[in-house]
């Protein structure tokens, strides 16, 4: 058995349940509710109402599982309860309302009739039909009421024979009881049935008594068809008979009746159909607003999407534009660079030359300085002038001292002086001019260093930052 | 069966599965509860005979089977009943919404004057109570049935139930409202009995009762 069987849904669950508990309820592993007799005969019938949707599970079944259950593990007694079912033809005395079980009780009274004409005609007198007795017989296979011992040799029988051993057994109980039944009036044939049938075989003397009575009964297959066919032109017959009116009207009522379930199915169905389109359309609202909710997002998506790539676009130009103005701000400044060091440089040039010029000069001046003082040394008056110091400390003594002589030599010298000193004023002049001007130089030079580091710093940054978020941007939109 | 009576009344207890309806009869004939029964397949039969307003009444009583699909195979037990104990198991609504369904059976396939009595049975199990007293009551009512709670398990009210629906027949035939000579030829009564008692008294030993079910 297969739990897939077992976990299909059968909607007749509780009553399988109801029925498994009145099942053998006085047999020891049948009794508990809950116990492993009880829970195996629940899975087979619960199983087969899964495994035969057409006869679902049938009051009845119950009595042949337990008996199968006793002689079997689970999987086997449901495969042989199926067997039985199927093959041996037991479901059909279920289907169609029982019609092919009621076929079964008129072969048994006809085979009475032919087997024990006597209790035949005492049942007929008494009004007593075999639907009455042989019902539970025959739906359980004689399992319900005999004791187990006489059931599980019915069932062997019923297994090596086929399904017609239980017109034998039903014979054989029938003509086993025929005097009692002979003296009995309707109730009390019914009672007997009830009570001292099933308890005479309580003794196995009986039961096996029984049991060879009834193989030893031969019903031919020929006969019971011969009965089958009898039935059905009887029940013909019946339906022709019937008075006309009568007839429409039991079938108006019959009508009448399958319309009031149709009709109750018909409101249920629409109902569940109302219920579930409600439902349905319910979801399909539901759905649709979360697409129309997708859809809102999508198209926000996609305009971001165009919106990064215009801004993509945009910073991509803007980032060409920095990139060509670094570039340009770069070349401006590396040749202003080169250009102020170029200036430097002359400048630095410019310096050593005036420094020159400046020690030519001076040494110039000194060897003239010198001429003079060899000359004043030379001339008596004015060497007293001189020497001490080198410098021309007495001058107006040897002004006095050498009068006209070196009056013109004094003035030549004197002017001679004063021009050089001239000179070297101009010469200091210069220099500061120059120191100046290298000053200026210089401080030009930081300033353009400063904006070069400057731009440099700054566009790069920007560079860097847009790239960024370009990449960045792209990035995410690329995700 | 040497018993004697006026009348004969044919019963059938019908309801869903697990209701009670074998244990029910059983009480009744009985007079005890019937501990580990097998569920009923196809039907069963009992017969008592009562005593109701003077009158010996032999009830014969079909206990069916209480699933679904058995009603092809109860039907013919439905003819010719007079009376009818329609159970219900106080602990399962299930069982109470199908009374309908075995309320239309009974009147479309039993004679349209059958005499039903509402049994809510195992009111001994009123913790487990689904089906309010007052909810079933209004439902007997509006479907112009007899109502009790019983209990197969104490007896109670399972004699009162059976003997009620009987007086109430009884009744009507008294009151003319029930012909049973009449009802012979279509939907039988227990009518031998019947007739008898039409014809100046005589023999009580019964002739067979005539049954064509």
């Amino acid at each position: 058995m297969g739990h897939s069987d077992l976990e299909g849904e059968s909607p007749q669950d509780s009553a399988i349940t109801r029925d498994i508990n009145r099942t053998f309820p006085a047999h020891d592993y049948f009794k508990d509710t809950g116990g492993d007799g009880q829970d195996s005969l629940y899975k087979i019938c619960k199983a087969y109402s899964v495994y035969d949707e057409e006869i679902g599970y049938c009051q009845g079944q119950s009595f042949l599982a337990a008996v199968l259950l006793l002689h079997m593990p689970e999987e086997q007694a449901f495969s042989v309860l199926v067997k039985i079912m199927f093959d041996y033809g037991l479901r059909e005395l279920f289907k169609q309302n029982f019609e092919d079980l009621h076929c079964k009780f008129f072969q048994l009274e006809r085979l009475m009739q032919e087997y024990i004409p006597d209790l035949y005609n005492h049942f007929l007198n008494i009004s007593l039909e075999a639907h009455m007795y042989a019902s539970q017989w025959f739906l359980t296979l004689f399992t319900a009421k005999f004791p187990l011992y006489m059931v599980f040799h019915i069932i062997d029988l019923l297994l090596c024979e086929g399904i017609s051993v239980i017109f034998n057994v039903a014979l054989a109980l029938l003509k086993t009881s025929k005097d009692d039944l002979l003296q009995t009036d309707f109730e009390g044939a019914l009672k007997f049935f009830r009570v001292p049938v099933p308890k005479r075989y309580r003794s196995e003397e009986n039961a096996k008594k029984l049991m060879e009575l009834a193989c030893s009964m031969k019903i031919s297959q020929k006969k019971l068809k011969k009965f089958e066919k009898e039935y059905h032109t009887m029940r013909e017959q019946q339906a022709q008979q019937e008075a006309p009116i009568e007839r429409y009207e039991r079938e108006n009522r019959r009508l009448q009746e399958a319309n009031m379930r149709l009709e109750q199915e018909n409101d249920d169905l629409a109902h569940e159909l109302v219920s579930s389109k409600i439902a349905l359309r319910k979801d399909l609202d539901n759905a649709e607003e979360k697409a129309d909710a997708l859809n809102k997002e999508l198209l926000m998506t996609k305009q971001k999407l165009v919106d990064s790539e215009d801004e993509k676009r945009r910073l991509e130009i803007e980032s060409g534009q920095l990139k060509e103005m670094c570039r340009r701000e770069l070349d401006k400044s590396e040749s202003e660079i080169k250009k102020n060091g170029s200036i430097i440089g002359e400048y630095k040039q410019i310096c050593s030359q005036l420094s020159e010029r400046l020690e030519k000069q001076q040494t110039a001046n000194k060897g003239e300085l010198e001429k003079i003082r060899q000359k004043v040394e030379g001339c008596e008056k004015c060497s007293v002038l001189f020497n001490k110091e080198g410098r021309l400390k007495v001058v107006s003594v040897a002004k006095e001292g050498s009068e006209e002589d070196t009056d013109e030599e004094k003035e030549a010298l004197k002017n001679q002086l004063r021009e050089m000193e001239l000179e070297l004023a101009q010469t200091k002049l210069q220099l500061v001019e120059a120191e100046c001007k290298i000053q200026d130089l210089e401080h030009h030079l930081g300033l353009a260093l400063n904006e070069v580091q400057a731009a440099k710093k700054t566009w790069f940054n920007r560079t860097l930052s847009s790239i960024k978020t370009v990449t960045g941007a792209q990035g995410k939109e690329t995700t | 069966m040497s018993e004697t009576y006026d009348f004969l009344f044919k019963f059938l207890v019908i309801g869903s599965a697990g209701t009670g309806k074998s244990c029910l009869l059983h009480q009744f004939i009985e007079n005890k509860f019937k501990q580990d029964s097998n569920h009923t397949i196809g039907v069963e039969f009992g017969s008592r005979v009562v005593n109701v307003g003077g009158k010996t009444v032999k009830l014969q009583i079909w206990d069916t089977a209480g699933q679904e699909r058995f009603r092809s195979v109860t039907r013919s037990y439905y003819r010719g009943a007079a009376g009818a104990l329609l159970v219900y198991d106080i602990t399962s609504r299930e069982t109470y919404n199908a009374l309908t369904n075995w309320l239309t059976d009974a009147r479309t396939l039993a004679s349209p004057n059958i005499v039903i009595i509402l049994c809510g049975n195992k009111k001994d199990l009123d913790a487990d109570r689904e089906v309010t007293f007052l909810e079933a009551s209004r439902f007997a009512q509006e479907n112009e049935l007899m109502f009790l709670e019983t209990s197969a398990l104490t007896g109670e009210n399972v004699e009162e139930a059976f003997l009620k629906c009987a007086r109430t027949i009884l009744n009507k035939i008294e009151s003319g409202e029930l012909d049973p000579e009449r009802m012979g030829s279509g939907i039988q009564y227990g009518d031998a009995s019947l007739r008898q008692l039409r014809q100046p008294r005589s023999t009580t030993a019964q002739t067979k009762q005539q049954c064509n079910c």
